[in-house]
């Protein structure tokens, strides 16, 4: 493009057009160009909705946040990605339509939140900044985040609300729904299973096969491959590394310098410098007979606040003092005194006596881990590296295992959408690599998965199986059960209609009878299945009764005989009906609205 | 001596070049940064006033939300308030979602009340000027609700007479059910709810009363 402006340069509209960027560039600066042609989208992105990029980073943080809040514990975190993508996506949607809907929420409504948080106020209940940001570390965010999020929220809020405040009852509706959630139904009933049929039930070989050929399809082994999979993990890796013990003494040494410290502080002086200097002796003098330093501190220090506590100052952490005060007391352990020295017009003499800081055994676990993290750092980015190379040219991932020194684990059979998958391989985007054209078909080496947290993947199919249509023998006793319990229902069902002709005709029928009276919709007993059928009779007229049979769970059929309706009081009033008619209309315009946009938007993963 | 004239004599050379190539770029090259700088002062004063405007629609909007928030009935005064931010929102912001909600919101506050005829007027207004189909959608299901609760059937079958994305079908099924049912036609009105209940089950919707609504005028069997 360069080359053609250059080219070009005559024409007059390229010397407006470089006119152009240049000042483009003075005013945004580059990124802004740049941005200007990339659109919203980039490499990094795990998914992206209409062109919009979501990216890598904030699907990270977003696992992030829900480990740090204690809700998603860390074993569950891999398997949770997917889900937190999944509602990063649809929140990205509500996000679109808000926007293009011209709805949006102004940095000054967002402030005014903050402040009225309860969260962010102090003991008096006014906003505390050194509360926000405390709060805001401790969920995983910043100020900036915080105000974004916050944003967001408050838009996809007023989405919501748009949809849920504008949903009603109107009064028929509440009027006749009352009416019907009250309603009771007196009936009894009668439950039949194979016991009650005069013959048993039998499948004959025919009847087995005929069955496995109209139901081929539910005998059908999916697409499926073996995997085997190298894992290569930062932190198992930085594990393997030794620390010696001096690093780690010289690492808590590096701590202990920041650490606040009690100090105990004798303060000379005096106007005249030699004056000073022998007092200051004289102090020193006493010290080395013994005398305790506070109690030369009650003597001899100047500084009179101090002096009466012996001389301590309680925590004093760099930047309080200035130097050289700051660096004297940093260079002293515990118990030591310093030799004396000037700062700010006078001599002083100071002891640390005590170090604010765990000790080193305490702490030896946490500094062993982050020089282990830090050590492995650029280990860790040529193992990767090296684990890209190798199993780039590789045929399978056997050699590249033992060159590295990495397990190499083994799949089951797993299918594309297999749910039986677990761990890693479970995790978005693995599947679909192993199940890509070159690596099922051609038996190459995925690329190196990138499955955050500072873990890649690489698998190889050690082998695969079309889709196959299970032959008879192999699925011949599950097509016994299928067709014995199919004969089972017909014939149950063909016994409980005769026995409903009889009661039509007003015979009396001898059956197991029970009988419920004042059953309600939501009752307990008995089983729903009855309660639905129940209700779905029509209501008798007046003498009659009317009859139904309803098909229950195991194999068994009730005949149903029906005897009068009526009505509980009190149980479901108007207002709360009122209520669930709003509830449940406000939730499927939600619903609907998210369910269009996701069936009209363009959404890709990876 | 020699040397530095030369230099001076290229320097002479370099700027005699230079006034030719402005002589020859320069208008061009200025009107291209004044363009620039117009186009940039432009686009930001008229994003300014962009957001300035959609400002103001969501704090008007947040003022809605919290009159209306908690579903107790209104007085005469907080009902009118809400007709002045609804009418506002939609003449202000017209081209915006917060004016369809606006007028959603309108809408039931007045249902609530019992006016069930200022509640027509405005989901009439917001499917007249609606920004938003979704929306448009679910107010005219709204509509016919109202007609029905007016006795009026025969409008509220009109009304619902268009096309629905699937996600509203159940919806629009199962209030077409309850103008047939108020019309006695029993009958269609089955057929309509059972299919309100299909729609409902494939698209995993909530099928909250329409089950009640079938069950209630099962037929009277033969068999």
């Amino acid at each position: 493009m360069l080359q053609q402006i250059r080219e070009h340069s005559s024409g007059w509209i390229s010397r407006v057009v470089i006119g152009v960027i240049v000042v483009v560039f003075a005013l945004f600066g580059l990124e802004n160009l740049g941005s200007l042609f990339s659109g919203g989208s980039s490499k990094n992105d795990v998914a992206t909705v209409n062109g919009d990029g979501i990216s890598r980073q904030s699907l990270d943080e977003q696992v992030m946040r829900l480990a740090q809040s204690g809700n998603l514990p860390p074993e569950r975190q891999e398997q949770a990605r997917g889900q937190i993508l999944d509602q990063l996506i649809q929140q990205k949607l509500l996000d679109q339509y808000a926007t293009k809907g011209g709805m949006t929420v102004s940095d000054n409504q967002v402030d005014q939140l903050i402040l009225n948080l309860p969260q962010f106020k102090s003991g008096d209940g006014k906003f505390s900044t050194q509360q926000f940001v405390e709060r805001l570390r401790q969920i995983g965010y910043t100020p900036d985040t915080f105000r974004d999020y916050l944003k967001r929220d408050l838009t996809t809020r007023q989405l919501q609300n748009g949809l849920v405040l504008g949903s009603f009852a109107t009064s028929a509706e509440r009027e006749r729904i009352t009416a019907l959630s009250n309603e009771t139904r007196d009936f009894r009933y009668a439950v039949l299973d194979s016991s009650n049929l005069t013959a048993p039930v039998e499948a004959s070989d025919e009847e087995l096969h005929h069955y496995y050929d109209q139901h081929k399809e539910q005998y059908v082994r999916p697409e499926q491959a073996r995997l085997d999979y190298l894992v290569l993990d930062k932190s198992a890796l930085a594990k393997n590394v030794s620390v010696s013990d001096s690093d780690l003494r010289a690492e808590y040494a590096n701590q202990a310098k920041d650490a606040a410290r009690q100090v105990s502080d004798i303060v000379i002086s005096e106007d005249d410098t030699q004056q000073a200097k022998e007092r200051m002796q004289q102090v020193q003098q006493q010290l080395d007979n013994g005398a305790s330093f506070a109690s030369v501190a009650r003597q001899f220090s100047d500084d009179k606040a101090s002096a009466s506590n012996g001389g301590d100052l309680g925590n004093v952490t760099s930047g309080i003092f200035g130097e050289p005060f700051d660096s004297t007391v940093a260079g002293l352990d515990e118990g030591e005194v310093s030799k004396p020295f000037e700062f700010d017009g006078a001599l002083h003499l100071v002891k640390v006596t005590g170090i604010d800081m765990p000790s080193f055994d305490e702490l030896k676990p946490q500094i062993t881990e982050r020089l282990q993290l830090q050590k492995v750092n650029s280990a860790f980015d040529s193992a990767v590296e090296e684990l890209g190379d190798k199993s780039f040219s590789a045929d399978n991932l056997d050699g590249v295992a033992q060159d590295m020194n990495l397990p190499l684990q083994h799949s089951d059979w797993v299918s594309k959408e297999s749910d039986s998958v677990e761990g890693v391989l479970s995790e978005p985007g693995v599947l679909d690599a192993a199940f890509a054209s070159d690596v099922l078909n051609n038996g190459y080496n995925s690329d190196v998965l990138d499955l955050g947290n500072d873990r890649r993947l690489v698998l190889h199919v050690n082998q695969h199986r079309e889709q196959q249509q299970l032959p008879f023998d192999q699925v011949e006793d599950q097509v016994r059960q299928a067709v014995i319990a199919e004969k089972t229902r017909t014939a149950l069902n063909e016994l409980a209609q005769q026995r409903v002709a009889s009661l039509k005709q007003g015979e009396q029928v001898t059956l197991g009878w029970r009988s419920a009276s004042q059953v309600s919709r939501d009752a307990d007993t008995p089983d729903s299945a009855i309660i639905n059928r129940v209700f779905a009779l029509p209501r008798p007229e007046q003498g009659n009764h009317s009859f139904g049979i309803a098909e229950l769970g195991g194999n068994r059929v009730a005949v149903l005989d029906l005897a009068s309706v009526g009505t509980q009081s009190g149980k479901g009033d108007e207002g709360k009906v009122a209520n669930t008619i709003r509830d449940a209309q406000g939730n499927s315009v939600s619903k609907g609205l998210l369910d269009l946009l996701n069936e009209r938007a363009t959404i890709e993963r990876q | 001596m020699a040397r530095d004239i030369k230099d001076i004599d290229l320097e002479d050379e370099q700027s005699d070049a230079f006034i030719a190539w402005w002589k020859r770029n320069g208008v061009s090259l200025i009107a291209g940064v004044l363009l620039a700088v117009a186009a940039i002062l432009g686009w930001n004063a008229w994003q300014q006033h962009k957001s300035n405007q959609a400002a103001t629609a969501s704090q008007t909007y947040d003022q809605l939300m919290e009159l209306t928030s908690d579903f107790t009935k209104l007085s005469d005064t907080q009902r009118s308030q809400v007709s002045q931010l609804a009418d506002s929102l939609a003449d202000d912001h017209g081209n915006t979602l917060y004016a369809d909600f606006g007028r959603l919101i309108q809408a039931r506050v007045a249902v609530d009340a019992g006016d069930t005829g200022t509640a027509a007027a405005s989901l009439q207004q917001l499917i007249a000027n609606a920004h938003d189909d979704f929306l448009k959608q679910v107010a005219t299901i709204n509509l016919a609700r109202i007609q029905i609760d007016r006795e009026d059937y025969d409008n509220a079958l009109k009304t619902l007479d268009i096309d629905m994305p699937d996600e509203l079908k159940a919806q629009q099924l199962s209030v077409r059910g309850d103008a047939l049912v108020g019309l006695q036609r029993l009958a269609d009105a089955r057929k309509a709810y059972q299919a309100a209940l299909d729609t409902a089950k494939a698209q995993q919707m909530p099928d909250y009363g329409i089950r009640l609504k079938l069950d209630d005028i099962a037929p009277q069997e033969a068999s």
